[in-house]
Formats: C-alpha cells, structure tokens, sequence
C-alpha cells in the first residue's frame, strides 16, 4: 500500500496533544483561498523551482513536491520519533491536504498505529463521505476538525465546496461522543465578522469543548507562487492582536477551552 | 532583592576588570626570603600561601556579609608568576585588547620591570615545561591539533564535597598530626616526601585560619568605627563568624556559607587552577543548615535569600585569571566556571530536590550574573516541576542554568570504578565535566582538534599552515580505493596525535606532581591527608585525566560527504574536491551548494551520516582511554569546546562540508550551525547514537526563541524532549534563548545590549564580550522557529 506525503515533520508540538509527528498527505477536495499548505492540493506528485542562497548567491534547484511512501516507510519514521511520543504523552497526526483523499492507506496507517498503541490525531477538513468516518472513527484517538464558514454560500465561494458534508460529519462525531477539538482560521473580512463567529457558536452549542483559532499570517505566498497558483490573497493584513484576544475572551466566557495558533 | 543585594549586584557589576600586582609582589618577596634555604617543595608551596594570606590586603566591601576578595578589591585580579610569567607585551596585550581585557596601571608595569620579571624570567612553571616538551610536540601544538591547559594554570577541576560542613581546620589539623603520627610509626615504608606533604598542609590549614582571623579583627574595627548601628551589629556578627569558621566546624547557615568561601579563596589564591573551585552540591550541603535554622527560629527564608545573594556577588568579582596566546583563545572568557549543582539524588538514591533547591533557582534567576554558574541535575526521580522551573528561568534568556542527566553521569562514574555512594554525591563541573566530587581529582589537559587532523590527513600529515610535515605519512588519498581505507588513514593519525598529546601530559603531569603542589587544595580533597600525598600527585581518591574532542559535527560532515560524493555516487574525484579546498571554494560555489545542500548531515537522525559520528567517537576513544596517567589515574575522553571550536577554525583551512577557511568548527557534540534541518528531536537521536556513558561528559546546545517557552503546555513538551534524551543516556543539554534579531541588533548597537547574556557553549558570556565571529555563529546557529 503506497500514500504519497509532501511532509513528515518530527518534534510537531501544535497538531494535538504531546510531541507529534505530523504526517502531510497529498490531496485535498477544497482549495481554501488562505491554504497554508497549497502544495497539498493536487493528489499528484508535482515539480517544481526552489531558490536556495549561498551568501550573495543565489542557486535554483528542481523540488519534488510530494513522495511515494509505502506503509513500512512511513512507520519506520513514525518509529524514529516513539521515545518522544512515549515520554510526552504524544503520537501520529495525519494532515494534510485532505488525509482522508487517500482514505484506504489512512486506514491502513491508522489500524497499524492502533495495534502499536500510538496515540492518533486526523487533522481535516470533515469532507468525505459518512461511510468513510464511520470505518475511522474507532481508530482515532482525536478528531482535529476544521470549520471554516458556517455560511454555505460563502463557503462554496472561499473553498470551491459546500460545507454541507462538513457539517453533516461533525454531527455524527458529536453525536457519537468523539473526542473532537476544532479549528477555526480567522481570516480578516471573510469569516472573522461577528455573525460568523455567533453562526460558530449557534452550530457548536457547547457541544464541542475546545475551539484552536488560528489566525491567518501571509506565510505561504511564496509556497503559492512556487507551485504556480494564484494566492488570491495578496495584501490581506493579519487581525490585530487585540481583537484575536477579544474572540478568545469572548469563547471563553461561553465556556469553550479556546486557545490561539494550536 | 533588597537595597542591600542591589548596591552589591551594581558594584560588581561596575568594578572594572584589572590586574592586581599584589600577589606576584608577595610570592616574589616569600621566595627571595627563602633563597639559600632547603625547604621541601610541599612546605614551600604552603608557607609560601601563609606569606600571603598573612600579608594580603583585607577587604570588606560596604553592606556585604559574606567576606573576602583575592585581591585588594572586586575584579582586582592577581598574576601567577610562579605559574605563568606575563611578559611586558601580555600586559599591554591584557589592557589594550578588546575581548577580556584587564586594566593594567603604571605601578603594575613598574613592578613587573624592576621585580618581577627579573626574579621569574626562565623559572616559571610554563619555561619550564615549554622547555621540557619535545619538538614535535610544539609542532603539533603550533598546528593547531591541541591547546594545553596547564602551561598557564594549574590542575583544577575540584570541586568541594561535604567535608567542609563536618569538620573545621582545626579538626583537620588534628588528623594529620594523626597521620603523621601513623607514618613515623611505619619507620619502614614512610618517606620524607610524605611527611613534608604533612607538614604543608597543616601549614596550610594554618593559613586560611589566619586569613579568617585577619577578617575577624577588621571587621571589628569596622564595627568600632561604624556610626549607623544595625550595621555595627551586622559587623560584629559577622566577626564572630570569621573568628569562628574555618578554625571549626560550620553550625548555621551564615557559617556555612562563610566558610565555603575562604576555601575558595584559599584554593584560588594558592594557585590558579583551571575552573576557579566550586561548592558543587550546594542545595545538599546547606539544606541540613537551613532546616536547623528555621525550626530553631534563628533563620527566615528571607534571611537565608539574603545571604545567597551576597554570596553570589563573591563569585561575580572573581573573573578568571587573565590568559593569553592559545589559551586565551580557547577559553576566551571571564567566567571562572564555578558550576553550582542543584538536585539530583542522595548519597542513598533518593530524589534530592528540596526546599532550599527552588529557593537557590529563585535567587539564579533574581540575581542573574555571570558567575556563578548553575545547573540542574535530573535524575528519573526528580519531579517535573523541578524541570519546568529550571526551564522558566533558561526562558529569560541568560543562560542558566544548563541541565544534566545524573542518572548518566552515576553511569559514567560507576564506570571509572568509583563506589556507588561517591558517584552520587558528585556531579559536572566547569561546562559539563563529570566527577566525584571531593574525592577526584579530574583534569582536563586541553583541546583536541578532530577536524584538522582529518585536514592533514588529506596532505599525507602535511600542514598547509605552518609548511610542515607535522603528521603521519599515511598514503595519498586519490589512491584511496575506498572510504575504509580513508578512515584507517585518519584512525593513524589520531593515534599518533594522540600519543603526542599523552607523552606531554605526563611530562607536565609530573612537573606539577613534583614542582607545583598544593597542599591547601589537598587538605580538602579525599584521601590525600590519608594517603599523605598532593592532590597534583595522584593523593585524591580518584584521578583522571581527559582530552577533549572538538569539531565532531564538522568531522562528520566532512567524511559523510567524501562518502557520499566520491565513494557512493562517484559523482566527485579526490582531485576536484582537494583543488576546491586549496582555492577556498572561489569559483566553486556549485560545489560548496551541493556540500552543504545536498549533502546527508549529522544531526539529522540519519545514519548515513551519523554512522561516521559514532566511527570517530569510537576511533577518538579507542586512541586515548585506559592510558596510565602519571598521578596514577587514567586517561578519558569527553566532548566539549569552550570556545576552541573558534581557535581550531582559525586553523583549520576549507572542509568537504562546505566550511570555508578559518570559519569555525562545530561546538561540543551539536550539529554543523544551520546543518540540523529536522527540529530537536532528531537533532537529539543523532547526538544520542554514539556511547555518551564511556565520556566524563558531552556537550549539547540547543537554540530557541523565546516563543518555544510561551505556555504550561510548551514547558511541558520541552521538559519531555529533555527526559527523553535522558533516556537514551544523554549526558547534558542547554538551551540558548533568544531571538536572532535581538543578536543583531545587538551587535550594531552594543551599547545598548550591555546586560545580554548568551549561553556560549557550556558557560554563558555577555554577548558583547564575544568575538565578532563567536557572536556571528550564534545567531547563525539553527532557530527552531517553528512554533
């Protein structure tokens, strides 16, 4: 069984609880204006241009975006990383793109790190089929779920999909009582305005103890540009500091454990 | 802290570094006295100590209450001619220069011409040795292949046990008036050597009585003249505790303390040993002290913060005695290196951690000075909130204190043969250097520098440098077929430096054991009043002598890119790459971004490149461990730089890992600056795959910014990333804490940064105090900016 990642990354200390390693998977069904990651859009493997400097010079080099792993390598890295995981409470998280794009090695993966007892993580966009979660459910320890728009129009808009399978799947984890934390991008004029943060919390209702926001940062105009795609973007200020503590002040005192950048 | 800490933090902090002549003047008077006579060396040594503890001027700063100074005031530094005789050129070197200096006035250079330098020229310890060591040592150590500590300081390293709290110098007298009693009876087997070695240290003892004596009748005379009256009873008090310690055993904190420091001074004044001297395990030997005093009700906790405070303020004016040429470079630093342990386990292998533990990091934090240093023991029965504090003060960015895995260096002892009890109760000193404290006497000899003899070993042992066939000719590496045969090529010249270094050693080794005792260290280290022998003799319980590795990232590097390009890919021929070092990489630079882009690199966790690590570690340990030393010890091997890794750059020319000339070499055992590109974790594995219990200590530095602090959460998550490297036997690992910018900023505008602290490699120095290239490379080093 072959998945292609873009990503391994060891000593991940945001993408749930302990020290993780973070598994980037290739693929994703939406394609967010504000993606961090856009070299996990596309499911194929791409090629692409990357600068590197040497003092004043300046070197340009082929970059393969994306790699075929097979499970055993995949493993064999997670393995490297056990030690840390052990120690601090930590595990697997499978990102992305859309892990669940490449759902029959993400199952595979999973039931694997279940008979090692790895604590998991699927980090996602709750865009796939039913059928789907149902067979992961069990095999995840914690769901991190991302909403973007409660506003299906707008969503289909900003994310090129509805976000009516999203919010289906959230339902299904609530109603069956998965560990879930949620993570929200504030994303300044699009989903930060007030009636999109009272539609978040009317949808949750407490339901979900844990909200993460993660405010939006200009970071990944390089990576946009690199793999060819146009960053829409261009110029979008981050929110001020002071409003991003007013949200976490104000989901605290709904009484969501809340926290800023994951 | 209160006015009182805050006047004495500011005076040290302002005093200005300068030599004091005043020692040299002293030592020079006591030896002319004794010209003609025939005194053991031994009784020499310590009367010559007594002449100047007797004759020295006192000083008792405003408001202190611990007293005492090695010179006539803070950071008046003394000169060690019997050592180390500074020539007019390092005096005007030592004032003028830019990094480390000491102020040196008309009436210092005056003495140095009319009496001083008449009096030493030819004789000092270093003439002595320089003209004992044969020629091809000098090559070698012109080449730049090692640095010697002891051609301009003595053997140190020591570090205080528990003895000084149990007994005062009139016990000790006693029991070597025992022991000597005991050798006369043994009319057959005693020598004379040993009853002179006797007779000094209770010399010696005699001395820092008197020395404590003189501070008594001071102070009393300051009472006597004292208007403001809480001080005239702060006078007066303190009095009794001078006419009390060290003549007998400590009874409360105050005393404690007190006595600790003439010890130090004794020590410091005695000789001028490497690493200063170190109270070691100071939160074990107070807390008893502390309890007692609390239930008692003659001490508050506030009263024992006061009290370490000031004690701090000792350490802080007493900067290293100046060094020059090779030896500055190496060590290029004021930090005297007193490394005060925390934590750790029990003589009986409990959880050592207490009240007063949390209460001495309180006061680290609060004080924040250079000296002295500080560090964490944590064993696997330490709590994590001990960790997590250590870490909230390594946060606010200066420093300190490093961490150590005691569960590791209990391993290292054990394995030196040391008995269970005494590897507990010791520790790392200096940067990370372990022993058994109170009864080793560990020495460190001097740099060994890894990368340059991998240099020449590419010029068939020729150094391009200095012109000379200086190493072995082991064959031309373009007729090297493969890279095993490279690596039994390099193996030779190891061996062969190695011995080299190990055939001075002993030369010097019996100088000091014959030449240059030191009978006060003696008497308080185990079992040299026992077995009437010098702490320089080989008289301590326990005694080893190290070399340290230096540039084993860089090695790494280099020999994983001779692998990999001209071995493995075949992508590279020897010609093309040894032309490429010769020109420095200009009109390479193709080259030199495949060496260091593409390239595997330690640090990592990839065996093909960390593989090459344990190679050396073992090819490095294999050509020095288990040598007799002339003390009767043995030599060993551990992994640290203080700041030679700049020295040997400086000398070593451009490297098959992309490393230009003179650049410097990597630190301790951490990755290349910028090679490790797979977070701290990794970087750990790598570091963790070579045999950390077979060293007497490796260094690791890790930099963060502060952001890698920000929460319980982040703390939680860093305490684990040290409990797991601890694990996998890690001896020690620090935490450099600052933002890239702030170093830049600081290095435009210096002024302005005058207080930023920087944890170098094992110790922390004032950023400003740093070479331009040693500032440089840290900002360079790798920041894990990723969260």
């Amino acid at each position: 069984m072959q998945g292609i990642v873009f990503d391994i990354k060891r000593f991940a200390v945001h993408d749930g609880p302990g020290i993780r390693t973070t598994i980037f998977l290739k693929g994703c069904p939406l394609s967010c204006w504000w993606c961090h990651n856009p070299e996990g859009i596309f499911p194929e493997i791409q090629y692409c241009t990357k600068t590197v400097r040497l003092g004043e010079k300046t070197f340009h080099e082929a970059e393969q975006v994306g790699k075929e792993y097979d499970l055993r390598q995949v493993l064999s890295e997670i393995e490297k990383e056990a030690l840390f995981h052990e120690e601090s409470g930590g595990g697997v998280t499978l990102s992305g793109g859309e892990p669940m794009m490449q759902f029959e090695f993400v199952l595979e993966l999973l039931q694997e790190l279940r008979s090692r007892e790895i604590h998991t993580c699927l980090d996602t966009s709750g865009y796939f089929t039913l059928e789907k979660l149902q067979q992961v459910m069990p095999l995840v320890n914690l769901f991190l779920f991302d909403l973007k728009l409660l506003d299906d129009q707008k969503h289909l808009n900003y994310t090129g999909v509805s976000n009516r399978r999203i919010l289906q799947n959230l339902e299904t984890l609530i109603q069956s009582r998965c560990p879930v934390i949620i993570r929200y991008p504030l994303i300044p004029g699009i989903n930060n305005g007030e009636k999109d943060l009272e539609a978040l919390h009317a949808r949750l209702d407490n339901r979900v103890k844990e909200i993460h926001f993660l405010p939006f940062h200009a970071i990944s105009v390089g990576k946009w540009s690199r793999i060819g795609l146009e960053y829409k973007l261009k110029g979008l200020k981050p929110q001020p500091e002071s409003s991003v503590t007013d949200i976490r002040d104000k989901f605290t005192q709904l009484g969501y454990k809340v926290s800023i950048g994951g | 802290m209160n006015e009182r800490v805050k006047k004495l933090r500011e005076q040290s902090l302002n005093a200005v570094n300068k030599i004091s002549v005043e020692r040299a003047l002293l030592v020079t008077e006591f030896y002319r006295s004794i010209e003609g006579k025939e005194l053991p060396v031994p009784v020499q040594r310590a009367r010559c100590l007594y002449h100047i503890l007797d004759k020295k001027n006192i000083c008792i700063n405003p408001g202190e209450l611990i007293v005492g100074e090695r010179g006539p005031a803070p950071k008046a530094t003394p000169t060690y001619p019997e050592i180390s005789l500074h020539s007019l050129e390092d005096l005007r070197i030592l004032n003028s220069r830019q990094k480390v200096s000491f102020k040196v006035d008309k009436d210092t250079t005056d003495a140095y011409v009319k009496t001083i330098i008449p009096f030493w020229k030819g004789k000092s310890n270093r003439d002595i040795i320089m003209r004992l060591l044969p020629q091809h040592w000098h090559d070698a150590y012109d080449a730049g292949i090692f640095t010697e500590f002891q051609e301009q300081r003595a053997p140190g390293h020591s570090v205080c046990g528990n003895k000084i709290y149990r007994l005062g110098m009139l016990d000790i007298i006693e029991q070597i008036k025992a022991q000597t009693a005991i050798l006369k009876s043994e009319t057959e087997s005693v020598t004379d050597s040993q009853l002179a070695e006797l007779e000094a240290m209770k010399i010696a003892a005699e001395a820092i009585i008197r020395f404590a004596q003189r501070h008594a009748s001071c102070l009393k005379e300051l009472a006597k003249a004292e208007k403001d009256q809480d001080r005239k009873n702060e006078l007066l008090k303190m009095a009794d505790v001078c006419q009390k310690v060290p003549a007998h055993a400590p009874e409360n904190f105050h005393e404690a303390l007190q006595y600790y420091w003439f010890v130090h001074l004794g020590v410091i004044t005695e000789l001028n040993p490497w690493d200063s001297y170190n109270p070691g395990r100071l939160d074990q030997h107070l807390y008893p002290f502390y309890k007692k005093g609390l239930e008692a009700g003659s001490l508050t906790k506030e009263g024992a913060v006061e009290l370490l405070q000031c004690f701090w303020v000792k350490f802080n004016n007493h900067p290293a005695p100046p060094k020059v040429g090779v030896t500055a470079l190496e060590s290029n630093t004021y930090t005297d290196f007193a490394l005060i342990n925390l934590g750790g386990l029990t003589e009986n292998g409990r959880d050592a951690v207490n009240e007063l533990t949390y209460i001495i990091l309180d006061v680290i934090e609060e004080m924040r000075l250079l000296q002295p240093s500080s560090m964490v023991q944590v064993s696997k029965q330490n709590p994590d909130a001990f960790v997590k504090r250590a870490l909230k003060i390594i946060k606010t960015g200066f420093g300190q204190p490093s961490i150590f895995n005691t569960d590791a260096i209990i391993q290292e002892l054990l394995r030196q043969g040391k008995s269970i009890q005494d590897a507990r109760n010791g520790g790392a000193s200096g940067c990370v250097e372990t022993g058994a404290f109170g009864t080793e006497s560990y020495i460190l000899t001097g740099y060994f520098n890894l990368t340059k003899i991998f240099e020449l070993t590419l010029h068939n042992g020729f150094d391009v440098r200095t012109g000379k066939q200086v190493g072995l000719n082991t064959g031309k590496v373009k007729e090297f077929n493969d890279f095993s045969t490279l690596m039994e090529a390099f193996e030779k010249q190891v061996r062969y430096f190695a011995g080299i270094k190990i055939e001075g050693n002993l030369i010097i080794e019996k100088q000091f054991a014959h030449n240059m005792p030191v009978p006060f260290l003696s008497l308080l280290v185990d079992d040299c009043i026992g077995n009437a022998c010098d702490y320089n003799a080989g008289g301590a319980r326990y005694n080893t002598s190290y070399i340290q590795g230096v540039g084993l990232g860089t090695l790494t590097d280099c020999l994983t890119a001779v692998k990999y390009h001209i071995y493995d890919k075949k992508k590279l021929g020897w010609e093309n790459l040894c032309y490429a070092l010769s020109e420095n990489f200009v009109d390479f630079e193709d080259l030199r971004k495949d060496l260091i882009y593409n390239t595997p690199k330690y640090g990592n966790d990839d065996d093909y490149a960390d593989d090459q690590a344990v190679q050396i570690f073992e090819i490095f340990s294999k050509a020095v461990e288990g040598i007799p030393t002339y003390r009767g010890g043995t030599f060993r091997i551990n992994m640290l730089p203080t700041t030679s890794h700049v020295y040997f750059g400086s000398v070593t020319g451009a490297t098959p890992d992309g490393r230009l000339e003179g650049q410097p070499l990597s630190e301790g055992i951490s990755p290349v600056q910028g090679a490790d590109r797979q977070g701290p974790s990794a970087v750990i594995k790598s570091a963790s795959k070579f045999d950390h219990i077979r060293t007497g200590g490796t260094l690791l530095n890790q930099k963060f910014t502060p952001a890698f602090f920000s929460s319980e959460e982040a703390l939680g998550k860093l305490c684990s990333l040290v409990r797991t490297y601890f694990r996998m036997d890690g001896h020690h690992i620090q935490f450099n804490v600052v933002s890239a910018d702030t170093l830049r900023k600081a290095q435009k505008n210096p002024e302005l940064y005058s207080d930023l602290i920087v944890r170098v490699a094992g110790y922390s120095d004032y950023f400003n105090d740093l070479g331009e290239d040693l500032q440089n490379e840290i900002i360079k080093r790798t920041e894990h900016e990723s969260i």
